[in-house]
């Protein structure tokens, strides 16, 4: 049997990628895993041109998983036509509204993006859906209950982070007398950027000025407007010293700043499932999250979620830095969660059963 | 994986459980403590923190932190929330008007055009490239209708403007000066939107403003009823009231920017005197440092005075020694002259005995103990015929034989007669030119035998001869003497000592004793035995030279004979002797 996995654009260090990878190892004694996509930035996967790929799709004996996370116009098509058994891997998509300010091609993307998912549940009808959480299968109305399941996205974390940490950064981190605040994500509109400047001054005002707050994920430059805007406040705030985006990354670096930084801040308002909290969970970083979309089921039970007033989050990194054994119940939790839910193996169980349970393997 | 710094400040301490690194609250010590921490092994403190974190990554909690609970946690962050200021000074999230795109629906189907045909390698480097440059102006211009600007007043109008049409804010003097323009009505709103949208800067972001008609039409309206009394007062009155609330506005700004610097300044001086504090306690430590090192510097210099007492007291017995040893050595010398004269004198004394010496052994030989060329021939004829027996075949010119102690030479002259080649040594300088006389070939060596001996090499002699000459040794000359011989001998070498015999009376008791130099009396069987034990064999004694004091018919078992032989009986005797092969 031929698996074939597609996507729009498939790259390393990339969450999709990420996915496509682990499945392929997953599946490997079931059938040969190859791919196909427009963009193809992972020379570790084994790709196939178009016509490969229709081939394949034309035989029922074979599987299609088609992750759909972006609006890919080709990828519908191709899909159209396929006989083989499909799965569709749903990773979400951005709603238009947090784009629409800033840029109008981002946005547009967006709503062809769900307007696509809608046309996939309708002409689709035998395909199966596996949704990285229960919040993104609330956008799968319409399909059968028996046809949809949940199965967390596969990261590397255990891999990477076995790693020797930056010793560069470790040191920065571990031997400075300020408090760290560590948040993983691009910069976009949807992430929350701008009330994590909030949550920094809100304890600069009440506590201390020794207060830092480390950003790691890209800037988009399309988003130009968004990106002025975190400038605009961090000047208004005089958080030049305070706020600090990290450029180069790699496996050492990011290893470094879980295990050097004191907790872990994430106010997206949307997220299907926010990898960088699996993450978190794994190097036992305590979490302050703002509740939205998917983020309270990520994170599980007995961890701490607030509202949208950033002195409570100034109040709460006080309490717990000053308290060292509240900070381990809540790593302790964390650990717990990320080892019963998100540890490799157990999400190579929960797709494989997905799938077995459909007769797919 | 874990954070060294998450176990700080714990208020339950767990003793098996490492304690990490804690907060430092001094901020004095920061550099050596930073130098402390700096000089840790961080490999150690992530395996610690690893320890710990797998200690605690079990998923049975064992009960700990069974007191602790989520809610209690919520509930004192909440309290601790209440009371805590806002952040203040955030800007308004000025949003500019998105521009819309100029032909959406044709740009897509531009897109999926382009898709389908970038496939082909032509289109790709050739055409599209073509495409994108022409169209690019068309489709990237993007338009805004005023009248989504023209919504907005005040700050906000100008702010939305510059960020819609420049992607940036104003500078805080054009805010102000266009605010004052547009609130005292020397400029209008629909007027200052136009020349954003129109400017130069503006031109480069490709945004088109649309829907300006509607407006300039009521601006010309407005220019005509302001013709009218009435109307004139009225816009002059709403100028002025605008003018009054925009000043108003500035003035509450002033007063927030005060009051934000008066925090600030507060802030700043908290911060100063709590730097003046660190300065002063360091300045007390400088002091008490500097204290400490005046005293360190008396003591010092009170130790300095000491140690040049000391050093002067020191000079001065050294001198005190110096002068003595000098008489010590001045001693020392005169003693030293006083040996050395004595030790010439000695030495002078000593050549001018064994000079006379030598004249008075000669003289001596000559006159007590006289003996013919016949007589000495016809003693020694067994010895020769003893030596020949020995040499055999062998070429006797060519054997190398020494007689040490040779005398006046008269054993070496009857050798050479015999065809053999000897070489004589003596010590007596006198003894030695009589054998001059005697001895035809063979060398001689004014040398004492021992000496001689020394210089010879190992196994390089034939034969070795020493007539009455081992009893002027002393015990240790002697066994020097056999040592030597023995060396020196080649292996078969014939060995010959002659020496008195103390087995005669008169020999032992009267006639030993006419020569001075005469050391010890050596019996037969000592020899034997000094003979046999340097390794010697075929040991042969042969008695030489019968005394016949007085004449007795000898009788066996009688006394008198017995006695008178002890008078008639040989006076020397010689031992005869071979080296082992």
């Amino acid at each position: 049997m031929k698996i074939l996995l597609m996507h729009q654009t498939v790259a390393k260090h990339d969450g999709v990628g990420t996915d496509i990878t682990s499945i392929c190892q997953t599946l490997e004694d079931v059938g040969d895993c190859v791919v196909y996509a427009d963009y193809c930035f992972d020379d570790a996967l084994t790709y196939v041109n178009e016509d490969s790929a229709v081939q394949i799709l034309a035989d029922p004996g074979n599987l299609v998983i088609y992750h759909h996370s972006v609006f890919w116009e080709k990828g519908e098509r191709l899909l159209r036509g396929a006989k083989a058994r499909i799965v569709v891997r749903y990773h979400n998509i951005t709603p238009r509204e947090f784009f629409a300010p800033y840029d109008d091609f981002a946005e547009s993307q967006c709503r062809l993006g769900r307007e696509q998912t809608q046309r996939l549940i309708q002409e689709l009808k035998d395909a199966f859906w596996l949704c990285d959480s229960h919040y993104n299968s609330r956008d799968i109305t319409g399909v059968p209950r028996e046809r949809m399941a949940v199965c967390p996205p596969f990261h590397k974390t255990e891999s990477w982070a076995a790693g020797e940490p930056d010793e560069g950064v470790m040191k920065t981190l571990l031997f400075s007398e300020q408090i760290n605040l560590l948040f993983v994500g691009r910069v976009a509109p949807n992430k929350g950027h701008l009330f994590l400047l909030d949550v920094v001054q809100a304890f600069r005002v009440n506590y201390s000025q020794d207060i830092h707050l480390w950003i790691i994920g890209k800037f988009d430059e399309s988003l130009k407007g968004y990106n002025d805007q975190i400038r605009a406040r961090i000047d208004a705030y005089g958080l030049q010293n305070n706020v600090h985006f990290v450029g180069e990354l790699n496996d050492g670096i990011m290893s470094a700043y879980y295990l050097g930084c004191d907790f872990f801040v994430c106010a997206s308002e949307h997220e299907g499932f926010c990898i960088p909290l699996a993450e978190a969970q794994y190097f036992q970083l305590p979490i302050l999250a703002k509740r939205s979309s998917a983020i309270p089921e990520t994170l599980g039970p007995d961890q701490l979620i607030f509202g949208d007033d950033p002195r409570t989050y100034a109040a709460a990194i006080h309490t717990l830095y000053g308290n060292g054994d509240y900070t381990r119940w809540l790593r302790e939790r964390g650990k717990e969660n990320y080892t019963k839910r998100f540890a490799y193996g157990v999400i190579q169980a929960s797709l494989r059963d997905a799938l077995r349970r459909w007769g797919l393997i | 994986m874990g954070n060294s710094k998450r176990n700080r400040k714990t208020k339950t301490e767990n003793p098996q459980r490492p304690v990490l690194p804690q907060k430092k609250a001094d901020t004095e010590s920061v550099p050596l403590k930073m130098t402390a921490l700096l000089s840790k092994d961080l490999d150690r403190i992530i395996e610690q923190d690893r320890t710990i974190m797998w200690e605690m990554g079990t998923l049975e909690t064992g009960g700990r932190f069974d007191d602790i609970t989520m809610g209690q946690i919520l509930e004192e962050i909440t309290r601790e929330a209440r009371g805590l200021k806002e952040p203040a000074g955030a800007p308004p999230i000025q949003q500019a008007v998105k521009p819309h795109m100029a032909e959406p629906a044709l740009l897509n189907r531009l897109h999926r055009i382009d898709d389908r045909l970038k496939k082909l390698p032509l289109y790709q480097k050739v055409l599209r490239p073509q495409v994108a440059e022409r169209l690019k102006a068309r489709l990237m211009t993007r338009h805004v209708d005023a009248s989504e600007l023209m919504g907005y007043d005040g700050a906000a109008f100008v702010s939305a403007c510059y960020q819609t049409f420049l992607g940036r804010q104003p500078e805080p003097e054009a805010m102000h000066n266009t605010r004052s323009l547009l609130v005292d009505g020397r400029m209008r709103k629909i007027y200052f939107l136009m020349q954003v949208a129109n400017s130069e800067e503006a031109s480069q972001h490709l945004i088109v403003l649309r829907g300006t008609k509607k407006y300039l039409r009521r601006e010309r309206l407005r220019s005509m009823a302001l013709h009218l009394p009435l109307a004139e007062r009225l816009a002059r009155l709403s100028a002025t009231l605008g003018a009054l609330g925009y000043q108003q506005e500035l003035l509450e700004a002033k007063y927030q920017e005060s009051s934000r610097g008066l925090q600030s300044a507060g802030r700043r001086l908290d911060e100063l005197a709590g730097t003046v504090d660190v300065h002063e306690r360091s300045l007390d430590g400088l002091e008490k440092q500097n204290d400490g090192i005046h005293d360190s510097l008396a003591a010092l210099e009170k130790r300095q005075e000491e140690t040049a007492k000391k050093n002067e007291q020191l000079l001065s017995q050294h001198e005190t020694s110096l002068s003595l040893l000098g008489d010590d050595v001045n001693s020392l010398n005169t003693w030293q002259a006083e040996v050395q004269a004595e030790g010439e004198q000695r030495r002078q004394r000593l050549e001018r005995f064994k000079r006379r010496l030598d004249s008075f052994y000669i003289h001596y030989e000559h006159s007590l103990l006289p003996i013919s060329e016949e007589t000495y021939y016809s003693r020694h004829a067994h010895y020769f015929k003893k030596v020949d027996a020995w040499a055999g075949d062998r070429d006797k010119a060519a054997l190398t034989i020494v007689d040490l102690g040779c005398g006046d030479g008269m054993w070496l002259k009857a050798l050479e007669k015999r065809g053999y080649k000897p070489t004589g040594v003596d010590s007596n300088e006198q003894m030695l030119a009589s054998a001059r006389n005697n001895v035809i070939e063979g060398k001689l060596y004014l040398q004492d035998a021992v000496s001689f001996l020394q210089e010879q090499g190992e196994g390089t002699l034939d034969m070795i001869s020493s007539f009455h000459m081992i009893e002027h040794m002393e015990p240790i000359e002697l066994f020097e003497f056999f040592e030597a011989c023995e060396r020196t001998l080649k292996p078969g070498g014939l060995f010959i000592l002659e020496t008195p015999n103390p087995k005669n009376i008169l020999v032992a008791t009267e006639q030993f004793y006419m020569d001075v130099t005469h050391k010890h009396i050596i019996p037969w069987e000592l020899l034997e035995f000094l003979m046999k034990d340097f390794g010697f064999e075929q040991i042969e004694t042969v008695p030489i030279t019968p005394l016949d004091y007085f004449p007795i018919e000898y009788k066996q078992n009688d006394p008198v004979s017995h006695m008178a032989f002890r008078f008639n009986n040989e006076t020397a005797y010689s031992v005869w002797a071979v080296k082992p092969a």
